[in-house]
This record gives C-alpha cells, sequence and structure tokens, in this order.
C-alpha cells in the first residue's frame, strides 16, 4: 500500500492518539478506585482537619517563610554589597560565609540556631521564639543562596547606570540604593521567587525544634493527622495547601515582572 | 559677583591616559571659553569618549592636570560629587534610569543632590522637558521612547541640575540646544553648567 507523506503523518499522529487513551483507559481501569479513596480521599478526616489546617497550620508555614525571606534577603543583599565592595577583608568574609552556609544542609544549620546556640549561650534567648529560631535558621542558609543571585543581579546593572548618576553629582552609596539596587531586585525577581518557593516547602523542616498546637505548621500537622488516624489522606490535604499557596505565588510574580516590563 | 580674570570653563593642560600599555590620551593641551561650543572629531577609538570622560572625573587621568570653571578636578581634595553637579554630561546612550519615569529621571538628582522640593524640581524638570520638546512624555517610561527622544530627555536632565543656567536659559535660544545634541551626538558631549 502506498500512501502519501502527508497520510502517513497524519496516521502516525491518529496512532498516538489512540495509543495515549487506551493506556489512559487501562491505568483508569486498573486502578483500585475504592481503595484508593480509602486511603488518600476520606471525606470525614478532611472535614476533620478544617479549618485548623488553614487557620493554625498554613498561617504559620506563610509566617515561618516570610520571615526567613525576610532576613534571607537582608542578609544577602549586605552579603553581595560585601561580595562587591572595595574593602578587600569584607569580600573575605563575605565569600566565606556564603561558601559556607551554601554547603550546609538547612537541616543542620536549623539544629545549630534551635539547639546549639541556647546550649551555648544559656542566658540568651533567641528573639521570637520558634519563629525566630525558624526565621534565623533558614535566613541564614538562604542569605547564603540570595546573595550570589543579589551580587549577579547588580553586576547586570550598565555600569552607565552608575556613572550617570553620579555624573550628576550623587555620592557611591545614593546612586547604588536610589538607581542600581531597585534596577538590581527587578532583574532578580524570578530567581527570588524560586528561594521563596523553596522556603515554604523548608519552612516544614520547623518540626526539628518541636513545634506545639499553636506553632505546628502544615507538613507537621499533616504528619500528626496521619499518625493519629492511620490513613494517608492527610498527606493529601498538606500537600494541596502547600500548591494552594506555590501556584498563585507564581501568578503574582507574573503580574509584577508584566508591570515592570515596561519600565525595563 | 566679583571681577578675577575670567579663566576659561574648561581648561585641560598635558593631559595623558594610558589604559595599561595602550596609551590613548597623549599630552591634551586645550581650552574651552564660557559660552564657546566645541566639537571634538576623530576616528573610532582615537579617544574622544576617554577625553570628555576624564573631564568630569569618571576616568581617573595618568598624568596633566583639569580646571573647570577654576576649579582643579585633578586636585586629590577635590569634593568630587559636588563639582560634578556643576558639569553636565550627555552619553553616548544616554544612561536614562530605566526604572524611573521621564519626570522622575529628570528630578531625583534635584531632590537628592540639590535637595531640592518636589515642587521645585518638577517645575525645572517641567520647563527642561518643554525646552527639548517632550512635555507630553513626562509620565513615559524610556523604554517607551525614540533613540532621539531619550537623548533629548538626557539633556533636559542635565540641564535639571543648575539654578544659575535656568537663569541664563531665555537668553538661549533653544535651537542651540538642539543644533549642539545634533552636532556633538556621536559622542558623548559634555559641558560647563555655569557657563
Amino acid at each position: 500500500m502506498k500512501l502519501r507523506r502527508r497520510q502517513r503523518e497524519r496516521l502516525s499522529l491518529w496512532l498516538q492518539y489512540l495509543a495515549f487513551i487506551a493506556f489512559t483507559a487501562v491505568v483508569i481501569y486498573a486502578a483500585d478506585w475504592g481503595r484508593l479513596r480509602a486511603a488518600f480521599f476520606r471525606v470525614d478526616i478532611v472535614e476533620s482537619m478544617f479549618p485548623t489546617i488553614i487557620t493554625v497550620a498554613l498561617r504559620n508555614t506563610i509566617l515561618y517563610t516570610l520571615g526567613a525571606f525576610a532576613f534571607g534577603v537582608v542578609l544577602g543583599t549586605l552579603l553581595a554589597l560585601m561580595r562587591l565592595s572595595r574593602v578587600a577583608p569584607y569580600r573575605w568574609v563575605a565569600t566565606a560565609y556564603i561558601e559556607l552556609f551554601r554547603g550546609l544542609p538547612a537541616l543542620l544549620v536549623l539544629f545549630l540556631v534551635g539547639y546549639g546556640i541556647p546550649i551555648a549561650f544559656p542566658e540568651r534567648e533567641i528573639p521570637g521564639g520558634v519563629f525566630g529560631s525558624i526565621a534565623i535558621g533558614l535566613g541564614l542558609t538562604a542569605g547564603a543562596y540570595m546573595a550570589e543571585t543579589i551580587r549577579a543581579g547588580i553586576q547586570a546593572v550598565p555600569k552607565g547606570q552608575l556613572e550617570a548618576a553620579r555624573t550628576l553629582g550623587m555620592s557611591h552609596f545614593t546612586a547604588m540604593r536610589t538607581i542600581v539596587i531597585p534596577q538590581a531586585f527587578r532583574i532578580v525577581i524570578p530567581p527570588l521567587t524560586n528561594e521563596l518557593i523553596l522556603l515554604t516547602k523548608d519552612s516544614s523542616l520547623a518540626y526539628v525544634l518541636g513545634v506545639t498546637a499553636q506553632t505546628i505548621e502544615v507538613t507537621k500537622f499533616g504528619r500528626d493527622t496521619l499518625n493519629d488516624r492511620v490513613n494517608a489522606t492527610p498527606l493529601l490535604v498538606a500537600g494541596l495547601t502547600y500548591l494552594a499557596i506555590t501556584m498563585p505565588l507564581s501568578q503574582v510574580v507574573r503580574r509584577l515582572e508584566l508591570r515592570y516590563a515596561k519600565a525595563r | 559677583m566679583t571681577t578675577t580674570p575670567p579663566r576659561p570653563a574648561v581648561e585641560i593642560r598635558d593631559l595623558h591616559k594610558s589604559f595599561g600599555p595602550l596609551e590613548v590620551l597623549k599630552g591634551i593641551d586645550f581650552e574651552v571659553g564660557h559660552g564657546e561650543v566645541v566639537c571634538v572629531i576623530g576616528p573610532s577609538g582615537s579617544g574622544k569618549s576617554t577625553l570628555l570622560r576624564c573631564v568630569n572625573l569618571l576616568e581617573e587621568p595618568t598624568a596633566g592636570k583639569i580646571w573647570v570653571n577654576g576649579i582643579e578636578m585633578t586636585d586629590p581634595d577635590v569634593e568630587i560629587d559636588a563639582v560634578r553637579r556643576g558639569i553636565g554630561m550627555v552619553f553616548q546612550s544616554f544612561n536614562l534610569f530605566p526604572h524611573l519615569t521621564v519626570l522622575d529621571n529628570l528630578t531625583i538628582a534635584q531632590r537628592r543632590v540639590l535637595r531640592r522640593g518636589r515642587a521645585e524640581a518638577e517645575r525645572v524638570a517641567r520647563d527642561n522637558l518643554e525646552r527639548v520638546g517632550l512635555t507630553d512624555k513626562a509620565d513615559a517610561f524610556p523604554a517607551q521612547l525614540s533613540g532621539g527622544q531619550q537623548q533629548r530627555v538626557a539633556i533636559a536632565r542635565s540641564l535639571s541640575m543648575d539654578a544659575q543656567a535656568d537663569a541664563l536659559r531665555p537668553s538661549r535660544p533653544p535651537r542651540s540646544i538642539r543644533n549642539w545634541s545634533a552636532t556633538c551626538s556621536p559622542s558623548c558631549a559634555s559641558l560647563p553648567r555655569t557657563a
């Protein structure tokens, strides 16, 4: 049988559609839906998790994330400026810090802040309790990553911008603060969004600090409910709760970028 | 006003500038009088931009002396931020601030450096936008302008920095500004403000 090229292509396309539909149908047919629903979607368990998962767990996840992010951005900006400084010791300190904290697991740093520091300095207390420890513990690591991102952003601003600002009589500091850094932050919005989403998930490490009913976050809440009910439903709910914040976040950032696109 | 003998607006003596082994400026001498318009012409890579960048110390000269309005730029103790305010410069690539509107491009240095209030800075800015014929673009961002419009904004930004030039404006027809910018556009142009 002789087919023209166009016909052959169309046939191949249809065969692939068919294969895909057949595969999906087999999976749907073979799956034990009753069992899956019993294991992952028990409506009574879902209902029992509300509203606590939103009013306490999600709230805490967001708080921990924002705290760590804010701490990380401030630290990262400082480290980035130190890395670009003309003062050599500043550069050494910043480089050493970044190398160190990028290489350590966030979990280890969190332990260090949560247990190591209180043991070393028993008379001092980390401000903000669990929240403070998590914000600082996660922020220390996040700041190291953000420092490199922000440094790249500052270096991506054309040199002429600083020159133009200096030519108008601005001091180096004013020029950096009003001209270079605002532009650098627009450049680093996408990579910093990544960092924010990573932090949202890393906030689940909070459990190692021994959270209470008031300070519990989404993952720990899901795990506790899992232990309670001996059912996997809480994990599904916890997962969807994370997606409920990370996906809108991506949208918000896309909007933000569109708004700034005009000013590029 | 004191009646000291008029010094040239720009005075350059035996200016040398090297980039590593490459000697770009090999002993330049010249002066520019007040109100004088000078064009520096030469093939690309001959050091025109380097010369102008030396005038406000964006490049550190290797040797030689530069005075602008009687102030020695090459003096190590010179208050560079203060002196630069008196020197306008329009860059080859204009270097407008892309994150600010045209109006903010013109007001930011007035406010941060000259400490003018918002209202006064905006009045000066709008005056200068009118001079370059871009009143309607005050709220646009640089990326929304054509190259020629960007250049005119850069000129207006430079002019917005000086109150004395402001006072002199009526005597200087706007057309001269346009001619000046057209003549000097291939390179960056520099002029002392207290002309």
